[in-house]
């Protein structure tokens, strides 16, 4: 059985639990054991907070999840912006590239946490579009 | 995310319970920094009823714990399902902060003298 799962969300910073608890619930009913549940829902969370903290108020963003008996794919797409400062995007992308955040350091870590939990994270630029698409995967056989 | 605060002489436990992430952090930076503002300086966050810890929450954290250690404060943590603190283990900072494994440690530790290993405070 396949699994698709389709949402557009207000950048706000309510929409994050409630994307993690959607996708979750949908995982718990294909049988995905709690430990791998919780590694895509640490991605997903740190996805849209990487969205969330570079918003522009009033957008929406899109998260697109795939699942099958065996394999979750993720992407959360910020792509439906209105044109604003090209500073906004490139502050995106060095945040995501930088090398491992410093320990003192309050912000970085989100990109170290999902390669450290799931697959395949890529983050695509959509130059058109002036926004991104952040890509993971997971094996769902535990 | 709620927060439930206990005073043991000069120490104060804020135990956190639900989901810490983008949502609520913010809320968690200004609870916590009030506190300090009101004088707590040395500060046990019991994540014991955490359900879910991301990168925003490690960053409030981190600020928090900047801010008490300019007063000669410090922030340790207690407790804590396996998953969150493979967070704090992910991203190195398990070497930065102290982790009790519980309250009761967290508050017995010696004043001032945390840890017998491992970095300053930052």
């Amino acid at each position: 059985m396949e699994v698709v799962l389709e949402m557009t969300l207000p950048r706000n910073a309510e929409s994050a639990p409630l994307v993690r608890h959607t996708l979750d619930a949908s995982l718990r009913g294909l049988g995905v054991t709690p430990e791998v549940r919780a590694d895509i829902a640490l991605a997903l969370g740190e996805a849209c907070a990487n969205v969330i903290q570079h918003a522009t108020a009033g957008k929406d963003y899109e998260v697109r999840a795939r699942m099958d008996g065996a394999r979750c794919v993720v992407e959360v797409i910020d792509g439906g912006a209105v044109v604003s400062t090209t500073g906004r995007r490139e502050g995106v992308r060095a945040n995501w590239d930088a090398p491992p955040a410093p320990p003192s350091a309050e912000h970085g870590r989100g990109l170290q946490l999902m390669r450290a939990l799931t697959e395949e994270v890529h983050i695509l630029d959509r130059v058109q579009r002036n926004g991104a698409i952040v890509h993971f995967e997971k094996s769902l056989a535990g | 995310m709620d927060f439930t605060v206990r005073r043991y002489g000069d120490r104060t436990i804020v135990a956190v319970s639900g989901d810490v992430d983008v949502g609520s952090s913010p809320r968690l930076r200004v609870f916590l920094l009030g506190l300090v503002e009101d004088g707590a300086r040395d500060l046990v966050i019991d994540l014991g009823k955490a359900t879910f810890l991301d990168s925003t929450g490690l960053g409030v954290f981190i600020g928090v714990s900047r801010r008490l250690g300019a007063l000669n404060g410090e922030l340790v943590f207690a407790g804590g399902s396996p998953r969150v603190r493979e967070v704090f283990e992910v991203t190195h900072l398990a070497k930065v902060f102290a982790l009790y494994g519980t309250v009761e440690e967290a508050v017995a530790r010696r004043p001032g003298g945390v840890r017998t290993a491992g970095p300053s405070p930052l």
